[in-house]
C-alpha cells in the first residue's frame, strides 16, 4: 500500500519514482577532487535506439532489445584526494532514499579492505523492473548508478565485449577464481 | 579546350563548397560563441590555427562522410585561470550559455584544472553534439550536426565517395550460433 502510495506521489509529481535525488550530493561536490557526471536520458536514448535498429547486425538489434524499456541512466562518481575526507552522512542521504518503499535491496557487500561498501537496489512496479541503483563507497571515492526503466541485464551480459559495451567479468575472493562472464 | 574544361568544373565545385561552408561560417551558434568568447576573454587564451581547416570543414559539407553535416573545432592554448574559480566560472558560462533545449551528457571536473562538458540537442531530423574539453593551460571547443539515419546507414555500409572503407575481417563473420538465431528468427 505504502508502495503505490509512492508511486502514485512521484507520478503525480511528474518525477520517476525510481529516480535518486542527486541535488542532496552538493556536499560530496565541493570536497570532491574529481566528478563525472553521466546523464543518458529520454532524448539520448532513443536516438541510440533509432541508430541501432536500422544497424543491420544481430548484436545490435539484441542491445535494442535489451534497452527497448530504458528511461534514463544516472552515474555520479566523486574522488577524494584523502582518505576519509567525505562525510559517510552525506551517502547515506542516498541510501536513506533506497530504504523508502519501493526499493528492494538485492546485494550488500562490505570489504574491511578501504572501507568499501556495495549496494544494489532494484524497484518493481508489479512485475516489471522500474529501476535499479547501485551506490559503491570506498575510503577515497563514492560512485552512483540509476537506471531508471527495465534492463535486460542477462542480454547486457551476453553481449559484453561486443559492440563497445565492456566485457563482464565476475570474480570470486580466491586468485583465479572465476565464477561467470 | 580540354584544360579549359577542367578549370570550369575546378571552379564550379570550389564555389559550390564556398556557398555551402561560408553561410555556417557566419552563421555560428549563440553557444559556441559564447563558449569561445568566454575563453578568449576570460582566461586570455590563445586561438592556434588549424592548417586546411576551411577544407576540411568545405569537403565535410559536400562528402557529408558517417552522415556529419558540418562540424567546427576551436582550438586555444596558454590559458590563465585559477584553479580554486575555474570549475564554478565554467559550470555557469555553460548552464547560461547551453538552453534547456540542451541535453548535458556527460561532464568531468576536476580541481586540477580538467574540465569536459558535452552537450546534445536535436535539431528536426538533426542532432548537434558540443563539446568543451579544457586540460591544463590548452582547451577545445568542437561542435558537429550529424543525421542519425545516415550514420546507421555508415555502419551497415561505410563509404565515402562510393570508396568502401570495411576491411575483410569485417565481412568475414564468425559462424552464427543456431540457438541464438532461432530466438531472433521466430
Amino acid at each position: 500500500m505504502a508502495a503505490v502510495a509512492l508511486f502514485v506521489v512521484a507520478v503525480t509529481n511528474g518525477q520517476e519514482p525510481a529516480r535518486l535525488n542527486f541535488e542532496k550530493l552538493a556536499a560530496l561536490e565541493s570536497k570532491a577532487r574529481d566528478v563525472v557526471e553521466v546523464n543518458v536520458d529520454g532524448k539520448l536514448l532513443e536516438l541510440a535506439k533509432r541508430v541501432m535498429t536500422k544497424v543491420e547486425d544481430r548484436d545490435a538489434q539484441k542491445v535494442v532489445d535489451a534497452i527497448s524499456g530504458l528511461k534514463a541512466v544516472y552515474v555520479r562518481v566523486y574522488n577524494f584526494e584523502r582518505e576519509n575526507e567525505y562525510n559517510m552522512a552525506d551517502v547515506d542521504e542516498i541510501r536513506a532514499q533506497l530504504n523508502s518503499p519501493g526499493w528492494e535491496r538485492l546485494a550488500n557487500v562490505r570489504s574491511k579492505r578501504n572501507n568499501q561498501k556495495v549496494d544494489v537496489f532494484t524497484m518493481f512496479t508489479g512485475n516489471i523492473m522500474s529501476g535499479v541503483a547501485v551506490v559503491i563507497s570506498d575510503s577515497k571515492s563514492v560512485a552512483l548508478v540509476n537506471v531508471i526503466g527495465p534492463i535486460d541485464i542477462e542480454t547486457l551480459v551476453e553481449l559484453g565485449g561486443k559492440m563497445n559495451i565492456p566485457k563482464i567479468d565476475i570474480y570470486d575472493e580466491k586468485p583465479g577464481g572465476k565464477i561467470k562472464n | 579546350m580540354l584544360r579549359n574544361k577542367r578549370i570550369l568544373i575546378a571552379s564550379a565545385l570550389l564555389a559550390f563548397a564556398f556557398a555551402n561552408a561560408a553561410p555556417s561560417a557566419l552563421a555560428k551558434s549563440g553557444e559556441y560563441d559564447a563558449i569561445v568568447n568566454h575563453l578568449k576573454k576570460k582566461y586570455e587564451a590563445r586561438k592556434v590555427s588549424i592548417p586546411f581547416m576551411w577544407l576540411a570543414r568545405a569537403a565535410v559539407k559536400v562528402v557529408r562522410p558517417a552522415g556529419v553535416k558540418s562540424f567546427n573545432v576551436t582550438l586555444f592554448e596558454d590559458l590563465k585561470f585559477s584553479k580554486e574559480s575555474l570549475d564554478k566560472e565554467m559550470r555557469n558560462v555553460m548552464r547560461s550559455s547551453f538552453g534547456p533545449e540542451w541535453s548535458s551528457i556527460f561532464n568531468v571536473r576536476s580541481r586540477d584544472g580538467e574540465q569536459v562538458y558535452m552537450y546534445m540537442r536535436e535539431d528536426g531530423k538533426n542532432i548537434k553534439i558540443a563539446l568543451v574539453a579544457i586540460d591544463g593551460n590548452e582547451a577545445a571547443v568542437v561542435r558537429a550536426t550529424f543525421s542519425p539515419e545516415k550514420l546507421a546507414e555508415f555502419i551497415n555500409n561505410p563509404k565515402i565517395m562510393g570508396f568502401s572503407l570495411s576491411d575483410h575481417s569485417r565481412q568475414k563473420q564468425p559462424a552464427p550460433d543456431p540457438a541464438i538465431d532461432a530466438k531472433y528468427d521466430n
